[in-house]
């Protein structure tokens, strides 16, 4: 891919061709899974559906950032190895016009397509056919799948009557090679009218049925007019319809506008509520700030303040033990002053004398080699040095600070998500105008009442030719009222015709029937392996190949859950793939979406075998190897990629 | 008066060019409200982080008085216990000790961005794993 939707520059991808067939590309949702599966398709044939199921403009297929920086192209290119072994590269290119200065129209890009076979270059006119004959378009929906389109398979057999039924329903049967028979049967046809005609112009020389002839001439001639009528109108509807999906998709567009401007008002109203909340958690830390160097200071201040309280104890009880030690000593000394007992009062003799001066030799002994004790005044100034330590005193802030900013990284992580998203979408919406839309939906509106009147004229285009039938069939017969022998031959040559296009037209009901019998029994035995209920007896199909639960008993399961619609739908693509006549690559994007994990590891397991090449493109929330999801079918992967985000906006794919 | 210490406090502390300008920023990015706010921060922090105090701090302007600074001598008290030997000249300490403690803080910015839950944690494991 060269500048493809997010994928900037080139991104090259060799994806294995030899078994084991699976081959899982990783990527959370919006990082490019879709445009991989996109990528594909467009490089085939030629277009891309966004998730409303509509064509994205070209435009829209170059990478934006390339697009600013004046790279206006985009390319993809698939190298293919086909059944016989031939290798086949298809390179499809879109570059803006040199003319036009801001290209945004389909009109203002070139579209070129290149092919070579075995390093042949073919002519750009054989780019159709060699894509047919790898893998067709009308039955590429079947292998290169979507799982967020399934609905479109629900929705588009529920109605059979629509023409969108009847187009997958041919889809359906071009895959199962029902074309053929109907070839052969239109050539039965072809020589029947043939027939007719000659049968007209031999009757026209004999006079018995010559005015049949000529009234079987002119009914051929009117029928042939009709015919040629109903193709056109036919062709014209198409047109029609083409236009109306253009125009939808312009429309889908501004609905995606209409979405992405709201969202867009949104986020600026979310980042302004932040920047409030921001402002307001700021001045509350502001106002905590001023105060948190007290905080800061704490654990040393604390430290500080038990050493100085410890050592103020010590002061005191030094303070408290040389008070009582000179007591004591005042106390002797009166003692021996006085010669009496400080206790009693009686008179001491000579050995409690020496016993006081003992104890007082010893207390000056003592005090001589004591440091000096603190005084009343020194243990006063340590006092005021703990109240002054203990006035400085933590303000208790650092902790609501902490939240605050807690906070305020929030604040600021949200910010940042929005306004990155608010860019994203300002992208995104550049080049719509608003004032446009109105036009486009009122010329849709015109084009869908066209196609109303088409399709009413088409139906009476379809009576007429009826009726003129019938006039063929009445001149027919007429002629062979005239009983001429040479005439008796041709009728009878156009009535075998006539048979044969008959049988033809049997062969092909039962050929049908057939196929879509074994489609059922096939659908059945994938939805037993997939379905993790054991009480559904399997499937039934319907004319249009609908799919219906059958329930315990034979009983119609009538309502199923959007998982089991996948699962059902699954099943329907498995048979299909097991029916073709043709064999290819599966791409699947997003598989898994409503599936619960048991139903998810069924599919896993299947989808393993379901071809000799098999791709998905899965997210995080489908499939997680640290959950051990891949772990069952380990042995059939052949390669992991992860599509990552280097910036935002863009994508880039790398090996697991 | 210590050897190679000056004899007189300062009645005014100064603010370098460098430590006015981080200030500055953090207060027109509303971190703080007053660059008194930041000066005291600063002081703390190279307390907390055990910086000591020196002499030659460098060209530096005069920012505030030490009434206004600190009026319930609180840094006065701190600086002295702290710091015995700059006992008779607390806000000379002061001043170099502001001027660490706002490079510390210039060195937890994120971005511009302070975040002072972080800072004061680091100031308490500090002290925690100091013996």
């Amino acid at each position: 891919m060269d500048n493809f939707g997010p994928y900037q520059g080139r991104h090259s991808v060799d994806l294995p061709t030899q078994s084991p067939a699976l081959v899982i590309i990783f990527g959370e949702n919006g990082t490019g899974k879709t445009t991989f599966l996109n990528a594909v398709r467009w490089c085939l044939y030629g277009y891309a559906k966004n998730r409303l199921k509509h064509s994205h403009r070209l435009r829209d297929l170059i990478n934006n950032d390339e697009f600013d920086y004046g790279s206006r192209w985009s390319a993809v290119s698939i190298t293919a190895v086909a059944d016989d072994g031939s290798r086949v590269v298809l390179r499809r290119e879109v570059r803006a016009k040199g003319s036009v200065a801001s290209p945004s129209d389909d009109s203002d890009f070139d579209v070129r397509c290149d092919v070579t076979l075995d390093g042949r270059v073919l002519p750009a006119a054989n780019f159709d056919e060699v894509v047919t004959q790898l893998l067709p378009e009308d039955i590429s929906r079947f292998f290169l799948f979507d799982g967020e389109l399934l609905t479109e398979y629900e929705e588009l057999v529920a109605a059979e009557s629509s023409q969108q039924a009847k187009r997958v329903k041919a889809a359906i049967e071009q895959v199962l090679g029902v074309p053929a028979a109907v070839n052969a049967r239109d050539d039965a046809a072809a020589l029947q009218e043939e027939a007719v005609r000659l049968h007209g112009r031999e009757s026209r020389k004999h006079k018995a049925a010559e005015e049949a002839s000529e009234r079987l001439e002119a009914a051929l001639d009117t029928r042939d007019a009709q015919k040629q009528d109903l193709v056109d109108l036919e062709e014209m509807e198409q047109l029609t319809r083409d236009e109306i999906a253009a125009l939808e998709s312009d429309l889908a567009k501004h609905a995606a506008f209409d979405a992405d401007s709201r969202e867009f008002e949104r986020l600026g109203n979310e980042i302004d509520q932040l920047k409030v909340a921001m402002a307001a958690a700021k001045v509350k830390r502001v106002d905590r700030v001023r105060d948190l160097w007290r905080d800061i200071l704490e654990p040393r201040v604390s430290r500080e303040l038990a050493r100085v309280t410890a050592h103020l104890e010590n002061m005191r009880a030094e303070r408290e033990a040389d008070l009582k030690r000179t007591a004591r000593e005042a106390e002797i000394r009166a003692m021996l002053n006085d010669s009496n007992c400080a206790l009693c009062g009686q008179r001491l003799d000579e050995s409690h004398l020496a016993e006081c001066r003992a104890e007082l030799r010893d207390i000056a002994t003592s005090a001589a080699e004591r440091p000096v004790p603190p005084s009343g005044s020194d243990i006063q100034a340590m006092v005021e040095i703990a109240d002054r330590l203990r006035n400085v005193a933590p303000a208790g802030v650092a902790d609501g600070i902490a939240l605050l900013e807690d906070e305020i990284r929030k604040i600021q992580s949200d910010d940042l998500k929005a306004t990155q998203k608010r860019e994203m979408l300002l992208k995104q919406m550049s080049g719509v105008d608003p004032a446009a839309i109105q036009k486009f939906r009122h010329d849709r509106d015109e084009k869908n009442q066209l196609l109303g009147a088409i399709e009413k004229q088409i139906e009476s285009q379809q009576a007429e030719i009826a009726a003129s039938g019938a006039s063929v069939a009445k001149a027919q017969a007429d002629i062979d009222k005239a009983n001429v022998p040479e005439l008796r031959r041709l009728a009878i040559q156009s009535g075998l015709y006539e048979a044969l296009e008959g049988l033809f037209n049997q062969a092909i009901d039962d050929l049908i029937a057939l196929r879509r019998e074994a489609v059922a029994r096939e659908a059945t035995e994938i939805f037993r392996r997939l379905a993790a209920d054991d009480g559904y007896e399997g499937l039934s199909i319907n004319s249009n190949y609908g799919l219906s639960i059958v329930g315990p008993g034979g009983a119609p399961v009538a309502v199923r859950s959007a998982g089991y619609e996948q699962v059902v739908a699954l099943s329907l693509i498995g048979a299909l793939n097991v029916q073709a006549k043709r064999r290819g690559p599966v791409i699947m994007d997003t598989p898994f979406g409503r599936l619960d994990k048991t139903h998810r590891a069924n599919i896993l397991k299947y989808l393993s075998t379901m071809s000799s090449q098999v791709i998905l493109l899965v997210h995080s929330g489908e499939v997680d190897p640290e959950r051990g999801d891949l772990d069952p079918v380990a042995s059939h992967i052949s390669a992991q990629l992860r599509i990552t985000h280097p910036t935002i906006g863009t994508s880039a794919l790398e090996a697991v | 008066m210590s050897q190679g210490l000056p004899d007189s406090d300062l009645k005014q502390v100064g603010l370098s060019e460098d430590a006015r300008a981080i200030l500055a920023a953090l207060k027109s990015d509303g971190h703080i409200s007053d660059l008194a706010d930041g000066y005291k921060m600063g002081i703390a922090l190279a307390i907390a982080f055990h910086r000591e105090p020196a002499v030659d701090g460098g060209s530096r302007k005069t920012y505030i008085s030490v009434g206004d600074l600190d009026p319930d001598i609180h840094i006065k008290t701190t600086v002295v216990q702290m710091y015995p030997a700059w006992a008779a000249i607390p806000y000379r300490a002061a001043e170099d000790l502001a001027h660490q403690g706002i490079a510390v803080l210039a060195g937890h910015l994120e971005g511009g961005t302070p975040w002072f839950g972080e800072i004061v944690e680091k100031a308490r494991d500090f002290n925690a794993d100091v013996v």
